[in-house]
């Protein structure tokens, strides 16, 4: 209800470690909207997502 | 003695062959294609109504309206210039060429040929021809000859001793030592517009203000080092052309012309097993003009794959289509064979076994299929703008 990512590729969220936003580009026609949150899954895995606030849908970060 | 043979304004009067018309207007070489727009050499005329070389086309348009620009041709000026090296050469002298209309040569073999220095320098003009108005410089040290040449006047000849030199370096302009224009802007701004106020500078200070080009520039006020001049080495002759009956823009077509250049080049008995060390690639363009481009391999070679990397993506630097294409292998050479490591590098066998299955991974997928990851903007707080993909091919 909050907004915080609850499942990750259908592995459930454990534990929400982080959370931050990126607001940039919004001077140009491709703004940059996003919620981030650094989250431990059940397996004990970490993984970083996103949700694009412009697009309306999550996506797992890579490499972050 | 080392004497310097100067030709000012060479670049000019090769295009101006074609037009000796223009040679009493006042004219200037207009700037290459894709370069700062600064005029090259002018001629007496434009001279004598103000026009400089090296001053930016607007400025001397400005100051000369009537200003004919003459479109650069480095192929004929390539060309005449090796007539004019070779004409020195069948008369004795070892030249040792400095970039188009100066040349170098020791003078010791050939007063004895010649009967003294005077007789020798006299002989190097009368080789050249007056039709170039060259001059000659001879003093004990390169630039000091150089310099010679310079206030030499068309068919004069210049000889300053050692002990003389710094007598006479001191009065000459600045623009005479070779250093970078921002260098020189800088020394013009502190009040040093002659070649005698940058010797009089303690060399540390120059240093310390201006780099190892002021530094570099510094020791030449001051005569320069005493280095000797090595004769080059004969050219070879090893040219091959092809006349397109149409004008030809198209890149693709120019490779493949280039591939088979190459290959009648390679089959030429005179190469005689030798491998390519330097090599040339000139055209001449639609409505009259020239381009060249010349590469010396590090590693000289006879794969004609290694051979063609190294000069086909230039065709990409055509200004205009081409109406003929040639190919010169410039300088030739004996193998010496390749000096290997007795220890190879820690990881070297690593290396080349990744490079081995990055090649086949490339070979069995494709162009674009082997990248490297390149950080471009770390700080980034959007991730995906933080590092580039980029094909390697290469590997």
């Amino acid at each position: 209800m909050d907004g915080t990512p609850v499942k990750v590729n259908r592995l459930p969220v454990e534990l929400v470690r982080e959370e931050w936003r990126v607001v940039d580009r919004w001077w140009t026609e491709e703004p940059v909207s996003r919620r981030y949150f650094e989250v431990v899954l059940q397996s004990g895995e970490n993984a970083v997502v996103f949700r694009d606030e412009e697009k309306g849908c999550w996506f797992t970060q890579r490499g972050a | 003695m080392i004497a310097c043979l100067l030709i000012p304004g060479f670049e000019l009067r090769a295009a101006l062959r074609k037009q000796p018309g223009l040679g009493l207007r006042p004219a200037a070489l207009s700037p290459a294609a894709g370069t700062e727009p600064l005029i090259g050499p002018v001629t007496a005329a434009a001279e004598r109504l103000g026009v400089r070389p090296g001053m930016r086309l607007g400025e001397a348009l400005a100051t000369c309206p009537e200003l004919v620009l003459v479109e650069q041709d480095p192929a004929a000026a390539e060309q005449a210039w090796e007539e004019i090296l070779r004409a020195l050469e069948d008369s004795g002298f070892a030249v040792d060429p400095a970039g188009v209309g100066c040349v170098y040569f020791e003078t010791r073999g050939v007063e004895r040929l010649y009967g003294g220095l005077d007789p020798a320098l006299r002989r190097a003009l009368a080789a050249v021809g007056t039709a170039w108005d060259p001059r000659a410089g001879a003093a004990q040290r390169r630039f000091a000859a150089l310099a010679a040449a310079n206030v030499a006047r068309p068919g004069q000849i210049l000889v300053v001793s050692d002990e003389r030199l710094s007598d006479f370096l001191a009065p000459l302009p600045l623009e005479l030592v070779p250093m970078e224009p921002r260098r020189r802007a800088e020394l013009h701004e502190l009040g040093v517009k002659r070649v005698g106020q940058l010797a009089g500078l303690p060399g540390g200070a120059v240093a310390e203000r201006l780099g190892p080009d002021g530094r570099r520039a510094w020791g030449l006020a001051r005569g320069g080092k005493n280095t000797r001049v090595r004769g080059r080495r004969p050219p070879a002759e090893i040219v091959e052309a092809l006349e397109f009956p149409e004008a030809v823009g198209n890149e693709l077509t120019l490779r493949r012309a280039f591939g088979a250049l190459l290959e009648t080049l390679m089959a030429r008995p005179e190469r005689g097993g030798r491998f390519v060390r330097k090599l040339a690639l000139s055209a001449r363009l639609v409505g009259g003009g020239s381009w060249r481009r010349t590469v010396t391999l590090r590693d000289a070679t006879t794969e004609p794959d290694r051979l063609k990397a190294a000069l086909a993506p230039k065709l990409a630097e055509l200004p205009a289509p081409v109406v003929e294409l040639r190919l010169e292998f410039v300088e030739l050479t004996e193998h010496d064979g390749q000096q290997l490591e007795l220890l190879p590098a820690a990881g070297g066998e690593l290396d080349v076994r990744l490079r081995e299955g990055l090649r086949q991974v490339r070979a069995s997928t494709g162009l674009g299929s082997v990248n490297q990851v390149v950080e471009v903007a770390p700080w980034s707080r959007i991730p995906e703008s933080r590092a580039l993909f980029i094909p390697r091919d290469d590997y």
